[in-house]
C-alpha cells in the first residue's frame, strides 16, 4: 500500500518546525514504494543515508524542486555509424542474392552471341570480369533491381540488338564511323539500362568506355569548379570553368574500366609539359592514373588524353564508347554562380561542353570520335528539370526521323516571343547525324521473356499465362519494363 | 548588392524636390533673417537654408526648427512631429 | 581547426555555416561571398586550401562585421536622436520607427526597438 499523495505535498500544511522527519519515518513504515510519485521515496532514501552519516540533514523551510534532487538518467543512445557509412550503404550496389533461385538454362552474355536475333526477349547473364568493369565504370545503378536476382542478367530487347549491330558495323567500317544517339523515353523504360548493355558490348569489344553515371553531378553545385584561363584571342567569349574533381572522378573510373587496354597504348604525341611522367616508358595507363590521383592535375591529364585518343598518330587507337546519362540536365542554367554573382550555364563547363559538342558535332566538320565509336546519350525519366529549349530540340529531332524538312511549316520552333535558351539552340545546327532512340514499353515476346525469369527466380509465385501477361503489361502502362519488374517483384499471398 | 534606403525613396531622374521660398535670404547677413513660414514639408534641406529657421507645419501648428549642419539632403517634415 | 578572420572553425563544417556565424554575414551574402571565390555549395572548412583561406579572410576584412558593424548602426541611430529628427525620438522611446499603427501589435518593437542595442 502506497500513499496516494505525495507525503511532501502536505508539507505545506505543517505547522510545526520539525515535522519532516517525523512524515518520512511514517512513511518509510508504510512501505511506500509507489514508482508513481517519487517524493515519499526521495524522502526515504534522504532520511536513511543521512542518518547513516549520524547528523540530520538540515531542515530546510521550504520546498526545493523534485528535478534539482533526482539524478537525471543517463540514456544510452545507439552510437551513430562512422562518417560516410550511411552514403556507402545507400550507394551500394549487390549483384547477387543467395535466396533467390538459380535459374539453370541462364546463358551468358559474351562477344559470340551479342547479336544473335534469336536471343530476343531473353535474359542473358554477365559474367566475371565484365562485371568488375561494369562496376568500376559505375554503370550499375541502385535501382535497377540486380539485388532481387541470384546473379546479374539483362533482357535482351530489339534496340540492344540494333545497338550490337551498330558496334559490330563500326567495328568493320575502316573509315573512322561514329554512331551517335539520344536514348529518351519514359520513366522506368529502360534508358540507363541500354546505357549498361552498350557499355557491356563494348567491354567486349575492347573498346575505351568513359561513362558519366549521373550528369546532374556536373551541375549542381555540389563540386569544385574554376575559371579556365583562356589565352588573349579567346577572351572576347564567354568564361569557361573547369571541375577538377569531376574530371578526376571521371578519370578514376576510366582507368579502373579500361586499365589493361590502357596499358597497352604508348603516347604518340609529345609529352604534355607539367605533368610529372616518365619520357619514354609511359603509357597512357600512367597518365590516367596521374589524373586520377589528384585533381590538380586532373583537367591537363584528361586534356593529354583526349588529344591523344583524338589526334591521329603513330600508333592505332581504339574505338571509344561514350555513355552519358540523364542528360537533360546539362540543357540550361546550372546552381554554380560566376565570380560576379552570374547563373553559369552548363555548356560553360568544359567537360559538358566537350561531352555535347561530340554529340552535336556541327555538320561538315571532321567526325567527332577519330577512331570511331558510339556516343550513348540518354534522358532521365525521374529527375527531368525543365528545359523547354531542351523539349524543343528533342521535338525536332522527332520531326526529323518522320521525315519533315527543317524548312517545312510543321516543323517545332521556338514560340514567338519566348526566350530560348541560346545555348541549346546552338546545338540545334548539330542535330542531322544523331539518332533518335525512343523506348516504349517492352514486346509481348520481350515482356513475356522477362516475366518468366521473375517466375524462375521464384519471385514472382503464380504460372505465367497469357491472360496474366496481358494483365501486366496492362498494369504496366504497356510493358514498361521497370513496372513490369515492380509487378513481378511485389509480394502476392 | 542592395541599394540603401535613402536611394530607394526617390527617383534619381527627378532630382532633390526643391521648393522655392520666396523670402529666402542667406543666414548671418546682418539681422537674424525672419522665420520662413511653410507647409512643404517634403522639401530638400539644402545647404544654403544652414543656420536659418523654418516654421514647419506639422498638421496643427507651425513648428520652429533651426537647421543645422547634420540636417542638410532630409526633409523639413521629418524635424517636427 | 581554421582559423577565418580570428574564428576558429572544425574542419568538417560547411563553409556556408561557418560564414554566417558572423554578425553581418547571412544567406545572400554568403552566396555571394562564395561565387566570388569559387567555393561549390557543399565544400567544407577543411577544404580551403591556404590561398583561398587568405583571400576569404582578406575579404571578411574589408567588409564591416560583428562589432564595426554594429557600432556603426548604434552610431545611426544616435545620429537620428542627436539631430532631433521624428525617427530618432521613436527609436528612444522603443516604439515603431515606420509609421506603423500602435493600437496592437507593437510588442516586437517595444522589445527591440531600442536606442541602445546589442
Amino acid at each position: 500500500m502506497s500513499l496516494s499523495i505525495c507525503a511532501d505535498c502536505l508539507s505545506r500544511l505543517r505547522i510545526s518546525h520539525n515535522p519532516r522527519s517525523s512524515l518520512a519515518i511514517a512513511a518509510v513504515s508504510l512501505t511506500p514504494v509507489s514508482s508513481f510519485h517519487s517524493a515519499s521515496v526521495m524522502a526515504k532514501n534522504n532520511s536513511l543515508v543521512k542518518s547513516k552519516k549520524g547528523n540530520r540533514a538540515p531542515e530546510s523551510k521550504y520546498r526545493s524542486s523534485q528535478s534539482a534532487k533526482m539524478k537525471k538518467k543517463t540514456r544510452d543512445r545507439p552510437k551513430p555509424p562512422p562518417i560516410g557509412e550511411r552514403r556507402a550503404q545507400r550507394h551500394r550496389i549487390v549483384l547477387s542474392n543467395t535466396n533467390a533461385l538459380e535459374v539453370p538454362s541462364l546463358e551468358n552474355w559474351s562477344k559470340e552471341n551479342m547479336t544473335a536475333e534469336e536471343n530476343t526477349g531473353r535474359m542473358l547473364g554477365l559474367d566475371g570480369a565484365l562485371l568488375d568493369k561494369l562496376r568500376d565504370c559505375k554503370a550499375f545503378k541502385t535501382t535497377q533491381n540486380w539485388s532481387l536476382f541470384r546473379r546479374p542478367a539483362t533482357l535482351i530487347r530489339s534496340e540492344t540488338i540494333q545497338l550490337g549491330q551498330e558496334i559490330e558495323q563500326v567495328n568493320h567500317s575502316q573509315g573512322k564511323k561514329t554512331v551517335r544517339h539520344l536514348v529518351t523515353g519514359d520513366k522506368a523504360s529502360g534508358k540507363s539500362i541500354l546505357g549498361l548493355q552498350g557499355m557491356t558490348m563494348a567491354f567486349m569489344n575492347d573498346w575505351l568506355v568513359f561513362n558519366i553515371p549521373e550528369a546532374q553531378e556536373f551541375v549542381n553545385n555540389t563540386s569544385s569548379y574554376a575559371p579556365l584561363k583562356q589565352k588573349d584571342d579567346q577572351a572576347q567569349s564567354e568564361q569557361l570553368y573547369i571541375q577538377p574533381h569531376l574530371t578526376q572522378a571521371l578519370l578514376t573510373r576510366a582507368l579502373h574500366a579500361n586499365e589493361s587496354l590502357l596499358k597497352t597504348l604508348k603516347f604518340n604525341h609529345e609529352f604534355p609539359k607539367h605533368l610529372p611522367l616518365k619520357q619514354g616508358t609511359a603509357t597512357l595507363k600512367d597518365l590516367v592514373q596521374l589524373g586520377a590521383s589528384d585533381h590538380t592535375f586532373a583537367w591537363p591529364a584528361w586534356q593529354a588524353l583526349w588529344r591523344e585518343l583524338s589526334e591521329p598518330g603513330a600508333n592505332s587507337r581504339p574505338r571509344v564508347l561514350i555513355a552519358v546519362d540523364s542528360v537533360d540536365h546539362w540543357m540550361g542554367p546550372s546552381k554554380y554562380r560566376s565570380a560576379d554573382f552570374k547563373i553559369i550555364h552548363a555548356h560553360q563547363f568544359t567537360l559538358v561542353r566537350q561531352f555535347l559538342g561530340l554529340l552535336f558535332a556541327k555538320a561538315g566538320s571532321s567526325p567527332p570520335l577519330a577512331n570511331g565509336g558510339m556516343l550513348l546519350y540518354s534522358t532521365t525519366g525521374s529527375n527531368t528539370p525543365a528545359f523547354p529549349s531542351f523539349g524543343l530540340l528533342l521535338n525536332q529531332m522527332r520531326a526529323r526521323a518522320q521525315g519533315l524538312d527543317p524548312s517545312a511549316p510543321g516543323f517545332p520552333l521556338p514560340a514567338p516571343f519566348s526566350k530560348p535558351d541560346t545555348h541549346v539552340l546552338e546545338l540545334m545546327s548539330g542535330l542531322g547525324d544523331v539518332n533518335l532512340v525512343e523506348l516504349k514499353g517492352l514486346s509481348v515476346e520481350e515482356s513475356k521473356g522477362y516475366m518468366e525469369y521473375f517466375v524462375r527466380s521464384g519471385l514472382l509465385q503464380r504460372p505465367l499465362t497469357e491472360i496474366s501477361l496481358a494483365e501486366f503489361r496492362a498494369l504496366a502502362g504497356g510493358g514498361v519494363v521497370g513496372e513490369l519488374a515492380k509487378l513481378g517483384r511485389r509480394v502476392t499471398v | 548588392m542592395r541599394a540603401s534606403l535613402p536611394l530607394l525613396k526617390r527617383s534619381v531622374w527627378k532630382g532633390p524636390n526643391i521648393v522655392p521660398f520666396p523670402n529666402l535670404r542667406p543666414a548671418g547677413s546682418g539681422k537674424s533673417p525672419p522665420v520662413i513660414k511653410t507647409q512643404a514639408r517634403a522639401a530638400s534641406i539644402l545647404p544654403s537654408f544652414v543656420g536659418l529657421r523654418f516654421a514647419v507645419h506639422n498638421g496643427k501648428i507651425y513648428q520652429e526648427v533651426y537647421i543645422t549642419e547634420e540636417m542638410v539632403g532630409r526633409k523639413l517634415g521629418e524635424f517636427v512631429a | 581547426m581554421v582559423f577565418i578572420l580570428g574564428v576558429n572553425f572544425p574542419e568538417h563544417r560547411f563553409i556556408w555555416r561557418s560564414l554566417e556565424t558572423f554578425f553581418g554575414i547571412g544567406p545572400s551574402t554568403r552566396q555571394r561571398i562564395m561565387a566570388r571565390f569559387h567555393l561549390h555549395n557543399t565544400m567544407k572548412v577543411g577544404d580551403l586550401n591556404q590561398t583561398q583561406i587568405l583571400d576569404l579572410t582578406a575579404h571578411l576584412d574589408s567588409m564591416k562585421l560583428e562589432n564595426h558593424l554594429r557600432r556603426q548602426i548604434q552610431q545611426d541611430i544616435q545620429r537620428l536622436r542627436d539631430t532631433g529628427t521624428y525617427r530618432g525620438r521613436r527609436h528612444a522611446m522603443n516604439l515603431p520607427v515606420r509609421g506603423q499603427n500602435t493600437r496592437s501589435q507593437i510588442k516586437n518593437a517595444r522589445k527591440l526597438n531600442r536606442a541602445e542595442r546589442f
